[in-house]
């Protein structure tokens, strides 16, 4: 009967890996193949991206939710551009000297391509001013014109010390010139009078001379007092001339710019201020005396600079919509920066030095970003909130915004901002960002959510081997064979532990579609071979397996005490599963239970010493319930039960193996011993019932290496939940050991059909009077119950009635 | 005093002294207002080979003079009004020499020609005859020299006298000084 029942659960082979997809398709090789649809089985993402892409509206920026190398930038990046194929390239944006606040330089745009031409035409303009400028100054005109003006001045100046001088002179005193000003001395025959001399003249004489000199001291200072003013208008005589002359030059040379650009109003209104600031300047144009300092003379180039155009974002006129993926997402990169360049010991910058960002270049278009990046770059989410909030993105060093620093440097106007930002990142960032910014919200109003894996039927198997074959030529490795696309299938849905769904994780399919090449083409075959596939598939195991090998080189050497043969009571082999990176492996691990009278509580060690995670304790707890709704409902639970996995020394997560715990204590309370040559799996619900649990390939996998070891002889296999029967993708030489009647897998859905095949006993089901068969194992583990209540009362009447004590 | 440039002084002293009929000088008198490039471009067309060149600033002792009345004042080009002291007459005067000096040391560099620069006062014009005695010698002036007291020595010399008229040119370059000093 025992072995019937056995037979009943043993899973077919043909359920333990399921490899027949490609067998109604025609092709014979991948070249054959059609193209085929790159964002297969994305149909909502697809379409939350468009509306995202599509909608005008504010607010509406795309967040793409996906794990890294599920092609999320692939399709972002494609359905922008798809999108973007259809708008016109946005304006050209130019940065310009501000004449009326030069630390805040202006911005101008100009349509696409004119930024670059409008930055040609002022450098000629200005190579033009150079030659012509000074023309006009050296010309004939100007000098005569020049000449009257000093000479009018001359005049002036001269006139009034002449006057002076004849005046002095007629009272017998002379104006003397010192090098900082002047003296006035009595002259007698030519000679100044020294203080003997002029004591010698008589007394009314002296007076006389004293007064003229005190008169023509007032007449002196009065002279002294209008040179400024004769000087200051000696200037602006001059400034004026120079101002016709320019006037004249600058207008013949902007005339055409002018027109050219007349259509574009702030252009012309910046032609104009050129114009005006030109002719106010137009001394720079003029070749001036070299200083004897060198590093102190005027570099005439960079008076010239602020007439330059900085064409800071350019865009090409027959082109579309710009569709920006920023790798570096830091601050500078999004938001531009202000260079500067060291001149004489300090930082020296100008509107020219204006670099810009990602939101600059992708302005009238997209820009993708990779949200993990955004956030671990400092500062960049504030700045790219705060731009898309306001619309404009200004340039402004972290420093100031956030008042680090207080020198002064420039502040450019800001430029109006019409993006559309599409964030691309793992699904926790976008919860998490949910939660906790509520700015997020109001931002990105559309979710991307792509797929993981895609439904194994028949037509979605026709269009995955499309897509397969499509990458297959985009990275030209060789053509692989309809056997190799079979593997490629299998794989596929092993990796997403579901033999009946398919990953959709690109970078991992790409990995294995370029490393079966590798193997296909060291044995130089014309086309990539199932054993290819499967080489590159092993190989990587091999590469990772370091950890693994350690695992079960300690089984063998019995230093893991792991029995897989035999029977002992209170001990069951589970089996876990091990992630290291991108290494995964499952390995079986032993379970002790021990039961002795006590007062209910059922002790998990690994919780006790805090190496149990939180799943692990709740899946304990559901057993223990499990454990009291099961035996003996009307008599107090009087076990005192303990669990362990044995020779952990990590932590232990996870309720996998609740049914291997609950199999433990059932047969350390019944005292029918547990089989060691299978291993069980599968977590219990309050109710005995076995639900499905992770890693099953690899836990199969595991302790079939452990018993293949030890070499199979048949009695050897694993239990695991029903429900789990749809994830098997097991290895090839697994699937082989079964149909070879070497290894079995058993489906059970409940804790009796795991008891009874772990115990070689019937479990036993309560007959209508509630009563277990005799002898079952449900029957001996509630008599051991029921024991160790009657026990306890016994325990409890001689010491007073108290149960607890 | 009398300094020579690439000759040491003593020697020229003596050359000056024991050659004095042979050799052909060429003298040229400066002032504190002299147009000293004027001059020696002037003596530079003069000079013929192996005359020497000597520099003579012709010192005026009207800012000591003027120094010494005690009514004497200075106005600056800016309108400051100060007393106008011995040290003030001294430090004018030394500047003057220097200044004059420094010019004219730089121009016979320039032309590579060796030139001796001596200091004459009114009171010393006899040094004057000693050096102007050659029979080819020259003494080159500007023509404002003429007010200079020294003037009636300079006439009643045996040399060939130049006066280069540069009153104008003289007086436009103080009043361009001036004009400068407001702030140019």
């Amino acid at each position: 009967m025992i072995e019937s029942f056995v037979d009943r659960l043993r899973v077919p082979d043909d359920a333990l890996r399921r490899s027949s997809d490609v067998a109604t398709l025609k092709f014979e090789r991948s070249d054959e193949i059609g193209a085929g649809d790159t964002n297969l089985g994305q149909d909502r993402a697809v379409d939350a991206l468009r509306f995202g892409i599509q909608i005008e509206q504010e607010g509406y920026n795309v967040f793409v939710l996906g794990p890294p190398g599920s092609h999320r930038h692939g399709l972002a990046t494609e359905l922008a551009e798809e999108r973007a194929s259809l708008l016109d390239a946005p304006d050209d944006w130019c940065y310009v000297h501000n004449f009326n606040d030069p630390e805040t330089p202006r911005a101008l745009s100009l349509p696409a391509g004119q930024g670059g031409t409008f930055r040609d035409d002022m450098s000629e303009l200005i190579e033009e001013m150079r030659l012509a400028i000074p023309a006009a100054f050296e010309g004939d005109d100007y000098r005569n014109q020049l000449k009257a003006i000093e000479g009018a001045t001359q005049e002036a100046v001269e006139e009034g010390w002449t006057r002076l001088e004849k005046r002095a002179a007629d009272e017998g005193i002379g104006l003397l010139h010192t090098p900082t000003g002047f003296v006035l001395a009595p002259i007698r025959d030519g000679k100044v009078l020294d203080d003997a001399d002029f004591a010698k003249l008589p007394e009314k004489e002296q007076r006389s001379i004293q007064a003229s000199i005190e008169q023509l001291h007032e007449h002196v200072q009065q002279h002294v007092d209008r040179l400024p003013a004769i000087r200051k208008r000696h200037r602006e005589r001059v400034k004026e001339l120079s101002r016709g002359v320019t006037e004249h030059s600058v207008g013949v040379l902007l005339k055409e710019l002018k027109k050219k650009y007349s259509a574009f109003g702030d252009v012309a209104r910046y032609l104009d201020e050129v114009q005006r600031d030109l002719v106010e300047n137009a001394d720079d144009f003029r070749e001036s005396e070299p200083s004897p300092l060198a590093f102190l003379s005027r570099d005439s180039s960079q008076a010239f600079g602020r007439y330059e155009v900085n064409p800071f974002v350019r865009n090409r006129p027959e082109g579309n919509a710009p569709v920006i993926y920023e790798t570096n997402p830091s601050y500078q990169n999004i938001i531009g920066k202000v260079e500067h360049r060291a001149e004489m010991g300090a930082l020296i910058t100008d509107f020219r030095m204006i670099r810009c960002g990602a939101l600059h270049r992708a302005n009238g278009g997209y820009l993708i970003l990779d949200m993990h990046r955004v956030l671990s770059r400092p500062f960049v989410w504030e700045a790219l909130k705060q731009s898309l909030f306001a619309r404009h993105v200004r340039i402004e060093s972290p420093g100031d915004v956030y008042g680090f620093v207080s020198t002064t440097t420039l502040r450019p106007e800001s430029i109006p901002l019409d993006i559309k930002i599409i964030l691309v990142g793992e699904r926790w960032l976008y919860y998490l960002l949910t939660e906790f910014d509520p700015e997020f919200g109001e931002l990105f109003r559309v979710a991307a959510d792509l797929d993981d894996d895609l439904e194994r039927t028949e037509e979605n198997i026709g269009h995955y081997v499309r897509l397969v074959a499509d990458r297959i030529r985009d990275r030209e490795l060789t053509p692989f064979d309809r056997d190799a696309m079979q593997r490629v299938i299998e794989q596929r849905a092993r990796i997403i532990e579901d033999s009946e769904r398919l990953s959709m994780h690109m970078r991992s399919l790409d990995d294995l579609l370029m490393q079966s090449d590798y193997w296909a083409r060291r044995r130089a075959a014309e086309l990539v071979g199932r054993e290819d596939v499967s080489r590159a598939i092993e190989e990587r195991r091999q590469r990772l397996s370091r950890v693994q090998n350690k695992l079960s080189e300690a089984i063998a050497r019995n230093l893991l005490l792991i029995d897989t043969d035999g029977e002992c009571v209170g001990q069951v082999n589970g089996l876990s599963v091990v992630e290291l990176g991108e290494v995964r492996f499952g390995h079986p691990v032993r379970i002790t239970a021990t039961t002795r009278i006590g007062s209910g509580e059922l002790v998990d060690i690994e919780r006790e010493v805090e190496l149990g995670g939180a799943i692990h304790s709740k899946g304990m707890m559901i057993l223990s319930s499990a454990l009291t709704s099961r035996y003996a409902p009307d008599t107090p639970l009087s076990m005192h039960g303990s669990v362990v996995f044995e020779q952990t020394y990590g932590g232990v997560e996870g309720d996998s193996a609740s049914v291997a715990e609950f199999c433990a204590l059932v047969s350390s309370l019944s005292r029918i011993p547990i089989r060691q040559n299978i291993a069980v799996t599968g977590s219990v619900n309050q109710l005995g019932r076995i639900q499905v649990v992770g890693g099953i390939n690899e836990k199969i996998e595991g302790f079939f290496d452990a018993c293949k070891a030890r070499a199979l002889d048949g009695s050897h296999g694993v239990v695991i939940p029903a429900d789990n029967v749809k994830h098997l993708m097991l290895r090839e030489d697994v699937v082989d050991a079964v149909k070879e009647g070497q290894f079995s897998v058993y489906a059970v859905s409940d804790v009796d059909e795991a008891l009874t095949l772990l115990t070689g006993v019937d479990a036993g089901a309560r007959d209508k009077k509630g009563g277990f068969p005799k002898g079952s194992v449900n029957d001996r583990a509630e008599e051991q119950l029921v024991a160790y209540a009657d026990a306890r009362k016994h325990f409890s009447d001689r010491e007073g009635g108290h149960e607890d004590q | 005093m009398l300094t020579r440039m690439r000759v040491n002084t003593s020697q020229i002293a003596k050359a000056a002294m024991k050659t004095s009929d042979e050799r052909a000088r060429i003298l040229i008198a400066v002032t504190e207002a002299s147009p000293v490039a004027e001059l020696w471009q002037a003596a530079l067309n003069r000079r013929h080979r192996d005359a020497e060149l000597i520099a003579l600033f012709v010192s005026n002792d009207r800012w000591h003079r003027a120094a010494s009345l005690p009514f004497t004042r200075e106005i600056s080009r800016l309108g400051a009004v100060a007393d106008f002291t011995r040290q003030r007459a001294d430090q004018i005067y030394s500047e003057s020499v220097a200044r004059i000096r420094r010019t004219i040391v730089e121009l016979a560099e320039q032309a590579d020609l060796a030139l001796a620069f001596e200091e004459l006062s009114e009171r010393n014009a006899a040094r004057l005859d000693e050096l102007a005695a050659g029979a080819h010698s020259v003494l080159i002036a500007s023509s404002h020299i003429t007010r200079e007291p020294i003037y009636a020595h300079i006439s009643r010399l045996h040399c060939h006298i130049e006066l280069i008229e540069t009153g104008a040119s003289a007086r436009k370059e103080l009043s361009k000084e001036s004009a400068g000093d407001q702030g140019e």
